[in-house]
This record gives C-alpha cells, structure tokens and sequence, in this order.
C-alpha cells in the first residue's frame, strides 16, 4: 500500500512541538532565515539577546550535532552554539 | 591615582591591550570567558601614572556565568571619581552586538573612550568602520586598533584624557544600535576563506571528529618532542656532565654520609649520585623539577596556549558537548579539565566560566580527583614509564575511568540539572608567535616560581620524616589502609604526606620503594585522585565554598580507596 505523506510533507520530528512552527532544526545547514519568535525565560531571552540573537534578525545555520548535540547558528558575524532544546526556542520564518 | 578599567565583551582582546598598555602580561586566551580574575597594572600617561583594571569580558550587566559577574560587579561599583574612565574594547568584526554592551556603559555616567580592537581584521574580513562618524554619533572618543600588532595603542592612549560622558539617548535599544549600524559600516562581500571553511569543518558533526583526533595526536607528539628533545639534548647533560661533578665534589668535602650530606647530597647510590633516588636537595630537588618535568610543562604550555589562541577549544566543546552532558557538565567543562591536566589551580579557577553552582561543582571536583597536573603526569611517566606502555595505559585508562564514572555518578546524584552549552565560537586565528611566546615564558616562568621552592621544601621535610622516624611511626598507624586496602608498602605513606604539599615530589618519593608494577600503577592512581595538593587546595576552598568543599573531599577520599581497593585485588 502507498504511504500516505504526513503534513504536507513536514518532517514528523520531537522538534516539532509548536503547533508546525518552524525553529532552528527544521533548516538545513547552510540556509539562513529571519528570527520570528524566542521562546523562554527572561534569563534566556537576555542572554539571546547579548549574543545578538532577536526578534527580525537574521541567522543562518551553520551546523548540528548527531544524536540531539548543540546546534551552530550565524548571527552577523558571530558564531554561536548552544543546546538543543534551546535551539528548539528559537522560532523562525 | 586615576583607574582605567577595560571593558568589552568576552574574545575582544582585552587582556592582549591590558598587556600593550601596562607591560603586565596576561595571560590573554582566544576564546569566550577565560580571563575569570581581574588583573591590575599601572601605566605612565606623560608624567602621570594610571591604574589599568582588566576584567573578565561579558555581554551585559546582568551576568550569566560566575566570571561575568566579576566583570558586571566591577562595572557597577566603578566610582565617578577624578579622572576615572572606562575604556570599551570592541571587535571590530562584531560591531553590532559590542554596541550593546556600549550603550550599557554610556548610561553609567562615566566617561568613555571606545576602542575599536581587532580593527586589521575587519579590514581583512571586508567590513569597513566610519570610526570618525561613530565618533560624532556617540560624542565619546572613537580609536581604531590592533591589539596583537600594537598598532594604534599609542593613539588610542593619548585620547584617555578626551574621555567624555556621551548624550546619546534612544528609545528603542537595537533599533537605534541599526541605525547606527546603518549610518557607519559598510560590508563588502568577500568568499569563504580558507580559514573560515576548516571552522567550519571542525564543528561538523562528521568532519570534527577525524579532526579533533589530528589535533589531539598532534598535541601528543610535539608535547612529547619538545619534552624529549630538550631533556635529551640540553638538560640531560647539564646535569650529568657539568653538575653531577660538582656535587660529587661537595660529597667528598661533606664526608660521604651524615645528616647535612644526607639532606643536601641525598644517599649515594652505588657510589654515585643519582638525581633521581639520591633525595638530596640540590641533587633530586633541582634534577626533578628542571630536568625531569620543565622540559615537558614547556611543551604542554606551548601546545595549550596555540590550541587557545587559535579559537580551537570551543570548537572542541560543541563535539563532546553531547558526552559531557552525561557527566553534569556542558562541553566547554573541556577547558578547565585540559587547564587542570596543565596544573589544577587555574584548572579549578577556570571553573568560573560554568553557569551554575551544581556544574562547578562537577567539573572541579572531577578536575581534582581525576587530572593529573602536567608534573605529577610527568614524573608517572618518568618513574612507571620504565614498564612500558602497558603500565602507564593502566594509571591513565584508569583515571579516565574514574572520571567518567564520577561525573556519571555526581550528575545522578546531585538535585537538579546543567545547562546546555550557549556560547560564542571565535573565528580561526594564527596566535602571534611573539603573543604565542609570551604566553609560554609566562606560564613557564610561573611554574619554576611555584615548583622549584615547593620542590626544595618538599625534599627537605620528606628527609627531615625520615630521619626522625616519623615516617615509620605514621606509617604503622595507617597500615591496615595502606597495606590492607591498596596493597603499597607501609612507608608509601610518607608521599600520601608529602602528596599535601606537592604531587610530582611525592611521586619521586616512590621510586627508593622498590615496589612492583601493579603497585606503582595503584600508588600513582591514589597519589591523583586522594586530595588535591595545597594549592589547588586553597583556590577550590575559595571557589567552592566550605559545605561544598567538605562533600568534594570526602568524595575524594572514598573514591580513592573504592579504586585503590579494587585495584589492590586486580593487580
């Protein structure tokens, strides 16, 4: 029997836990796009904030992990990693 | 006398200007968070004499790590007094988010003088700074520079008394800091460099890990080169030919035997000095640290600072960021750890640089208990090697073990959980060979200041427990742990004594033991792991605080009879 695609063709992942909202994971390396959303506590928005990552900004993936490990984005002309699940914070178009 | 203080994000440069302007040489590291201390100096303007303050670099005043708020605290109780300034330091390839942290410092109501840092680079990487217009936006000196070069400094130094309180106001923070972006850079396109492409390639989930196995052997072999080379063609020779005469010569003058030929000759044995088991001060106490361990601390240093000021450890960090998360730690726990393989005071201060108490805790007390500080390590090597590969794979397999193991364990046991890993990763750079040496004479200098006197005192109070038979007093109280448990032989326990004061001295004190393999591995992997030396000692009681530091060294303590004892049984 033929498999019937999910969603459109969205990629049925554990990164998808808001409501089909794209976040980092979800671009491939190399693809940039502009920050819509950061989810979080203050201390994290802050921190986001410091390292140039905020709402309208645009980032570009650089890499990720195996196994759920840290994610590279681009942001101007820093490179920063941070954590999965905080990737997974950081909503895009 | 007036107070400078540098103030910049982490990886700007600071510490590299601090040492342009004061002649103190820091140690300036290349990536994010590593100077966790402030560092002071003093500096001649014309006739005028200024205290430079450098701090830990950060991204805003509110802190996120211990050392951020070192950086955030010094900021905040900076005094408005005379002549005070700030001088910000900003990358120039980053301009953008430095400007943050710049308009921060405009509202503290000090005066400033901004500094553009790094500004050849930016030159390279196509991004060009109106540094004259930044200055009529901001209305506070703007000074273009280059730390590593030294270009720029002495402009930048005569613009500290044209510091100025800035009337810039905003509404909207980064949307004025685009505007201003807009009004005074400018990018040029430019491709990848090559540089840039084995950044990236080193952070790959797939290509890091060949890579980061290069490195690590490569690390190895020039350590293990420069060690040999230097020891084989410079100090082995020193010694044996030019000092080992004289001392035979102050043997015969001292009568051969008795207690001052004892303690400054050390025994002779069949007839000879021996550097290594003679225990003399100025036989033993100066041919370990200069001849067995300096040659092998240089070339640790010169690997370590090259990995550092390339912008390779955090790199390292993202790929075993993963593993470590297992252990409690984010990956950037690799820097204090690889610190601490060095010598575990600045392994246990360069903890700071993790965001909680329940993370610092973790890594420092595996640092403690399981990284051998460079001259314990080479001293194993000189007194275990001799077994051969096998024997020394066992102490380090096994050290590794227990440090995967008690990370494993402290991350199960311990309320609560880690943080990830959120940092910046710095672009490639070729440290500066004359930056690079700096760095190296530095932490060398800084080892024969603390080995050599600690060496000395070390053989002398070993041979002073010897000859008033404390050892053996000691030693049959605490037989039953020391032959009972770990299976060494009852007088070991004069280098666990020893141990307290310096490792690599009580490692030497092995050797005259005659002992098997098996118990050289087990005393090798006890003298590591039962208690940090007094050093490391004092900095973790500081940066761990008493509660903490007790429930840490009664791990250690445990720990090392748990291993020690099934060692006993195995080997």
């Amino acid at each position: 029997m033929r498999n019937k695609p999910l969603n459109k063709g969205h990629q049925h992942n554990d990164n998808q836990h808001h409501h089909g909202q794209k976040t980092i994971h979800d671009l491939r390396n190399g693809e940039s796009s502009e920050i819509k959303d950061i989810l979080g506590g203050r201390q994290f928005i802050n921190k986001a904030e410091s390292l140039g990552i905020r709402k309208g900004v645009k980032i570009t993936k650089v890499s990720s992990q195996m196994m759920h490990g840290p994610v590279t984005i681009k942001v101007g002309q820093t490179q920063i990693a941070l954590g999965h699940r905080m990737a997974n914070k950081i909503i895009v178009e | 006398m007036k107070k400078i203080l540098l103030v910049g994000n982490p990886n700007v440069g600071k510490s590299v200007v601090f040492s342009r302007l004061t002649g103190v040489h820091v140690v300036a590291s290349n990536y994010s968070g590593t100077t966790v201390e402030y560092t002071k100096g003093v500096m001649r303007i014309g006739t005028e004499r200024a205290e430079v303050l450098d701090i830990p670099g950060t991204y805003t005043l509110t802190p996120d790590s211990k050392a951020e708020q070192v950086a955030a605290e010094m900021i905040n109780n900076f005094k408005e007094e005379e002549g005070n300034i700030f001088v910000n330091i900003i990358d120039s390839t980053n301009l953008e988010r430095n400007l943050s942290l710049t308009i921060e410092l405009i509202k503290k109501k000090i005066p400033l003088v901004i500094c553009l840092n790094m500004w050849d680079e930016a030159k390279h990487t196509g991004i060009d700074i109106d540094a004259k217009k930044l200055e009529q936006i901001l209305g506070v000196p703007v000074v273009p520079t280059t730390g590593i070069t030294g270009e720029g400094i002495k402009h930048l130094v005569s613009h500290f008394d044209k510091a100025k309180l800035s009337s810039f106001s905003f509404k909207d923070k980064w949307k004025a800091i685009g505007e201003v972006i807009e009004e005074v850079q400018e990018l040029k396109h430019r491709h990848h460099t090559f540089a840039e492409r084995l950044g990236d390639a080193s952070i790959h989930h797939f290509w890091g890990i060949p890579i980061s196995l290069i490195v690590l052997l490569a690390a190895f072999s020039i350590i293990r080169f420069l060690g040999e080379s230097l020891i084989a063609y410079v100090l082995e020779p020193l010694f044996n030919n030019l000092w080992a005469p004289v001392m035979m010569k102050l043997s015969i003058l001292l009568g051969g035997d008795g207690i001052i030929h004892n303690i400054v000759i050390g025994k002779l044995v069949d007839g000879q000095i021996n550097f290594v088991e003679s225990l003399g001060l100025f036989t033993t106490g100066l041919f370990v640290p200069i001849g067995m361990i300096l040659p092998y601390i240089i070339g640790f240093y010169f690997v370590l600072s090259f990995l550092e000021d390339s912008g390779y450890l955090p790199r390292l960090g993202v790929l075993v960021d993963n593993m470590m998360h297992k252990l409690g730690i984010h990956g950037l726990a690799i820097v204090p750890m690889l610190l601490g393989l060095g010598c575990n005071v600045p392994g246990a201060m360069a903890a700071r640089i993790l965001e909680t108490r329940r993370e610092r805790f973790i890594a420092s007390t595996m640092m403690a208990i399981a990284v051998p500080c460079f001259a314990q390590l080479a001293m194993v090597v000189g007194l275990v090697g001799k077994y051969g590969a096998l024997a020394l794979s066992m102490v380090f397999g096994t050290l590794f073990i227990v440090w995967v193991l008690l990370g494993f364990f402290l991350n199960k046991i311990m309320k609560g959980e880690s943080p990830e890993i959120f940092v910046e990763i710095p672009p490639y750079r070729l440290p500066s060979f004359r930056v690079l040496m700096k760095k190296l004479w530095m932490r060398v200098l800084a080892f024969i200041k603390e080995a050599i006197p600690f060496m000395l005192l070390g053989v002398l109070f070993m041979n002073i427990l010897y000859a008033l038979h404390i050892i053996d007093f000691i030693g049959k109280l605490t037989e039953p742990i020391i032959t009972g448990i770990l299976g060494l032989p009852r007088e070991a326990v004069g280098a666990l004594i020893v141990g307290f004061l310096r490792k690599d001295v009580a490692i030497g004190m092995l050797s005259p033991l005659n002992m098997s393999m098996g118990q050289l591995v087990i005393a090798s992997v006890v003298l590591t792991m039962y208690f940090p030396c007094i050093a490391t000692f004092t900095v973790l009681l500081k940066e761990l605080g008493i509660k903490d530091m007790l429930k840490s060294s009664a791990i250690m303590v445990f720990a090392t009879l748990l291993v020690g004892g099934i060692m006993n049984i195995f080997l």
